[in-house]
């Protein structure tokens, strides 16, 4: 069954969605994301402007790591109705979040998540926390960093998604062609006697550095 | 006389492997002959340059043992795109627009956040599928005018439905160039396959494609070749400081004797297709620095890293985008009208 998914994510990112993202869209992909044993996991940490997004990280695992990362999304928007919910794991493998739950229930999430991840699955979070302005890298939110401190992984990849925003912006369902790129920064490690809002001051900052410079 | 006898020999054993080859695919007899032409050019340079870095591994070698890869991969890709079905070479050329235009708009940066603006942007986007299939439709009139016509009003025609007038100017002007550029120049290369078909023309439509391609492409090797060598006085100081007078002559004598030696892939005299050989130079050396101009306004070297060694789609397309409608247009005052 695993065996199967793994298959399912492969064909449909690696055979289908990356050509079309490289002949028609336009994206310039760099390396693939690392690909680690089964009783290793990582947080995928990445900017978030379009919905491609998450199609282009996915696009960039290797075969080892297909079906094994899970992007989280926010409930309210991807789990609205039954059938969405259905269609997003399908064909997106997403996990769900409450985006502003009560206080209570923030920790029972990232239990949830570190549990997940301790389990040896993978885990793509924007930790802007939605599509922000286009271009410009918002405020890191630490949930990401809250994960690694109660999993027993500690390993980040940060990733820079430059101009995704100009073929599918936010507010219009047009694709347009247009030179987008990935770049995949190598994999770190969260240094555990930080506090949460510096780690995740520093991911923002991994982020930042894959930035290309504007020519 | 045994010599010669033994050549006569070799050359009849390839004209019945062309025969044979030219009644799998598309490509007539002599256009057959000028590719296994083309083929020994750059088995030629492989080795050169390959024998030459055993000896000597001077700097800048790796960047031309790239670029003669790339020309394998361009020579394998020509096969394939013009030697199978015309719709195939439709599809090719349609892509190769597609990519220089899209390479073009990406690097102009202009894409307006504006929802209207980019209907504009898709609009501009369709009129290539619509361009290749009005070549295929043969109406050479629809063909000619779609784009610097019916696009001329189209473009704008979408914004005003919307209402948007911000950045109009910007918008406009640079799609439509950049359709002209890119969609409306390339798409005259297998547009030549559709035309009439003229009477006595052994080499055919698929032999003047050939010839209009091969010349631009080794204008351009000639020029760097003889700019590399005995280059000392810059053409274009303020555009592209590497091209050099003396690397434009040579590439000039080098499309003359190319020229001289393909004439009979055209249906022209020696002394008509001398002047195209020599046309072709000269507007190959001008769209390339129409392109560098492009460059060089917005401080990039290449367009993008599409092929390597060479750069973007639109820098190995540069001297083609003038050279093919001066080829098509002199092409056709001269046989069909």
């Amino acid at each position: 069954m695993i065996f199967l998914r793994q298959v399912w994510f492969y064909v449909l990112y690696r055979v289908i969605m990356r050509w079309f993202l490289k002949v028609f869209v336009g994206v310039e992909f760099d390396r693939d994301l690392p690909s680690i044993s089964s009783d290793e996991a990582y947080i995928v940490i990445a900017n978030h402007n379009s919905h491609m997004d998450t199609m282009v990280i996915l696009c960039s695992l290797p075969f080892s790591m297909q079906g094994r990362v899970y992007p989280v999304a926010a409930a309210d928007y991807f789990a609205k109705s039954k059938i969405k919910k259905f269609l997003y794991s399908l064909f997106v493998n997403a996990v769900y979040v409450e985006r502003s739950p009560k206080r209570n229930h923030v920790h029972e999430f990232i239990a949830i998540m570190a549990k997940k991840i301790d389990s040896g699955s993978c885990l793509l979070i924007y930790p802007e926390g939605s599509r922000g302005e286009p271009g410009v890298l918002g405020e890191f939110k630490s949930g990401a960093a809250r994960v690694l401190l109660n999993s027993r992984h500690l390993n980040y990849v940060p990733v820079y998604l430059h101009e995704t925003w100009k073929p599918l912006p936010k507010g219009d369902g047009l694709l347009i062609p247009y030179l987008s790129r990935v770049l995949v920064g190598p994999m770190k490690e969260i240094d555990k006697s930080k506090d949460h809002r510096d780690i995740a001051l520093s991911m923002r900052e991994d982020v930042l550095s894959l930035k290309p410079l504007d020519n | 006389m045994n010599k010669v006898s033994e050549c006569t020999l070799i050359r009849n054993d390839l004209l019945i492997l062309f025969e044979k080859f030219s009644q799998l695919g598309q490509f007539s007899v002599p256009t057959l002959f000028a590719l296994f032409f083309a083929f020994c050019v750059v088995l030629f340079f492989t080795f050169f340059f390959w024998g030459w870095g055993l000896i000597n591994n001077f700097k800048g070698l790796q960047q031309i043992k790239q670029r003669i890869i790339s020309w394998w991969i361009i020579l394998g890709l020509y096969i394939l795109v013009l030697g199978i079905h015309p719709l195939i070479t439709l599809f090719g050329f349609g892509l190769i627009s597609f990519l220089a235009f899209r390479e073009f708009l990406s690097q102009v940066k202009i894409i307006n956040s504006e929802v209207g603006m980019r209907r504009v942007h898709f609009w501009a986007y369709i009129a290539i599928p619509i361009q290749y299939f009005l070549v295929w439709y043969g109406e050479f009139l629809l063909f000619i005018l779609f784009i610097p016509v019916g696009l001329l009003f189209l473009l704008p025609f979408r914004a005003i439905i919307s209402g948007l007038y911000e950045k109009s100017i910007v918008t406009f002007s640079i799609l439509y160039w950049g359709l002209m550029l890119t969609v409306f120049s390339v798409s005259h290369i297998p547009a030549l396959l559709f035309l009439p078909s003229i009477p006595g023309h052994e080499a055919g439509h698929q032999g003047t494609i050939f010839f209009l391609i091969f010349i631009t492409q080794m204008n351009d090797v000639f020029q760097f070749l003889a700019g590399k060598t005995f280059g000392k006085h810059s053409l274009s100081p303020m555009i592209s400081p590497n091209k050099t007078i003396e690397g434009c002559f040579g590439g000039l004598l080098g499309s003359l004797g190319m020229a001289y030696i393909l004439a009979f892939l055209v249906p022209l005299t020696t002394l008509q297709c001398l002047f195209l050989g020599l046309f072709i130079s000269v507007l190959g050396i001008f769209g390339d620095l129409t392109i560098s101009s492009l460059k060089r306004d917005m401080k990039i070297k290449d367009m993008s890293n599409f092929i390597p060694g060479h750069g973007g789609v639109l820098d190995r397309l540069d001297s083609l985008t003038f050279a093919s409608l001066g080829f098509f247009y002199f092409l056709y005052y001269l046989v069909y009208v």
